[in-house]
């Protein structure tokens, strides 16, 4: 008899790691989304894919990860605040679009290789280089499996430290002084030698054009102020008081419509016939659509596609 | 056309008078705040004030709220300055925040009929589901809220 093993982690994304693995190539190019780094917009600047300064000094920072009441969005700010050199009050963080950029790596490593403490780290040496590889190829951009700090824990603080390393690039170029003079804190660059500072919002699209760099130096443990304190307030909170947070039944689009929806009340069975006469000439209706095992009306407010779908005789 | 006023604005609309109110805020005045959950009055999660009572809008007709005075979270304060809302961010209340706008109303709505609650005030009144569990936190807010306002 076979003894299986899963963790929790290795379940969510192993179905899909099995399917993708196939078709690599195409699956690589048709995720790789455009990237904004370097672009400026209305607002602001973006340093990178996962970094956008204001001109009013907020930081955007664009995640992989869901954030579903669990914390993640202030788990990943606070690494990229702590070395971007801000305050957790002067981030904002979204979820970012579909992109390879924002794949998890660590939920990718512990599915390829369950139980090993992969998902702090590769293996060393080449051999890690190809594991990677692949983790890379076949991972998703998933939030599951406790993996948000394991997979932001090293990359959001680089992402936070190149782009303070491109904001303290800008203010050093603009003061002709050496980068190595200058400071960070609060979002501001300062200079110390003459009394100077610059926020991170009168920077942004300076920053944006310095040349990245290749190489940054992360905090020692002993330095981090963000990371660890505790009483950290979340920040996603203050948008779930005033009703602003955007869930997935608040989306809009122009033009947009809303569907009400019968599923088969048996599992296997099938649409026999439906009477669409009286709903289809109800206020706001559009379409009347039968599927195999479902049926749906389709009309310009949810109340009205509700009341339709009560006057359909299934 | 029925006629309310919403977050202290008169509104007209044109909708059959049977429309439940949670669905003209949601899609008339594209208010979005006010969350629907279980449609059928259980959940709270569509809560709004009528006046200074805690309604659930799913399970209310519009036609009913003639002339009405309705507050949804949109309409609490300009800058999230309410007692309630500073309350609820003090504790660090909502998780996934679903509940939390109806949670809130309910909150204000208790607050203004008992300015000092008990625990048994709270558990008696509070009853808004919350899938996240944060009903201590929720009481703990409400206790906080009616420190502030003393």
């Amino acid at each position: 008899m076979t003894k299986l093993v899963t963790t929790r982690r290795s379940v969510l994304v192993g179905a899909g790691a099995l399917g993708l693995l196939i078709g690599v190539g195409a699956w690589k190019l048709t995720q790789k989304g455009p990237s904004v780094a370097g672009t400026s917009d209305a607002s602001g600047a973006f340093l990178n894919d996962w970094i956008h300064v204001g001109r009013d000094g907020v930081v955007t920072l664009r995640t992989g990860q869901s954030e579903m009441g669990q914390g993640a969005f202030t788990g990943i700010a606070t690494l990229a605040a702590e070395e971007l050199g801000c305050r957790l009050d002067q981030m904002r963080v979204e979820t970012g679009p579909a992109s390879a950029v924002f794949k998890n790596i660590a939920v990718g490593r512990e599915a390829l290789a369950p139980n090993h403490g992969l998902a702090k780290g590769p293996p060393e040496g080449f051999g890690g280089k190809v594991f990677d590889f692949v983790v890379e190829a076949a991972t998703q951009q998933i939030t599951g499996g406790s993996s948000t700090i394991s997979n932001g824990f090293d990359r959001a603080r680089i992402v936070g430290a190149v782009a303070r390393e491109m904001l303290v690039g800008a203010a050093a170029r603009q003061w002709g002084v050496a980068a190595s003079e200058c400071a960070v804190k609060d979002g501001a660059v300062l200079h110390a030698g003459s009394k100077r500072q610059l926020g991170f919002g009168e920077l942004a699209e300076a920053a944006a054009k310095e040349t990245p760099p290749a190489k940054v130096t992360l905090k020692p443990r002993e330095q981090w102020t963000l990371i660890g304190a505790p009483k950290t307030a979340r920040v996603d909170i203050p948008e779930k008081v005033d009703g602003s947070a955007r869930y997935g039944i608040d989306v809009r689009r122009p033009g947009m419509l809303f569907a009400a929806i019968a599923n088969c009340p048996e599992f296997g069975g099938a649409l026999d016939r439906v009477d669409e006469a009286k709903a289809a000439k109800m206020p706001g209706v559009v379409k009347v659509v039968s599927l195999d095992n479902a049926i749906a009306v389709v009309a310009d407010t949810t109340w009205r596609a509700k009341a339709a779908l009560a006057a359909l005789q299934i | 056309m029925t006629k309310l006023t919403v977050n202290g604005t008169e509104r007209e609309f044109d909708v059959e008078p049977d429309t439940p109110l949670l669905w003209v805020i949601r899609n008339t005045l594209n208010l979005t705040g006010t969350k629907f959950g279980c449609g059928i009055a259980a959940c709270g999660a569509c809560t709004v004030l009528v006046g200074d009572e805690p309604t659930r809008s799913c399970s209310v007709q519009v036609a009913d709220l003639e002339g009405k005075s309705i507050t949804t979270i949109e309409g609490l304060s300009k800058d999230r300055s309410h007692p309630v809302q500073l309350a609820w961010i003090a504790e660090q209340v909502p998780q996934c925040g679903y509940c939390q706008s109806g949670m809130i109303l309910a909150a204000v709505a208790l607050l203004k009929a008992k300015p000092k609650p008990t625990d048994a005030d709270i558990d008696d009144a509070m009853t808004n589901i919350c899938r996240c569990g944060t009903y201590g936190r929720v009481r703990a807010a409400i206790h906080r809220a009616a420190e502030a306002a003393r």
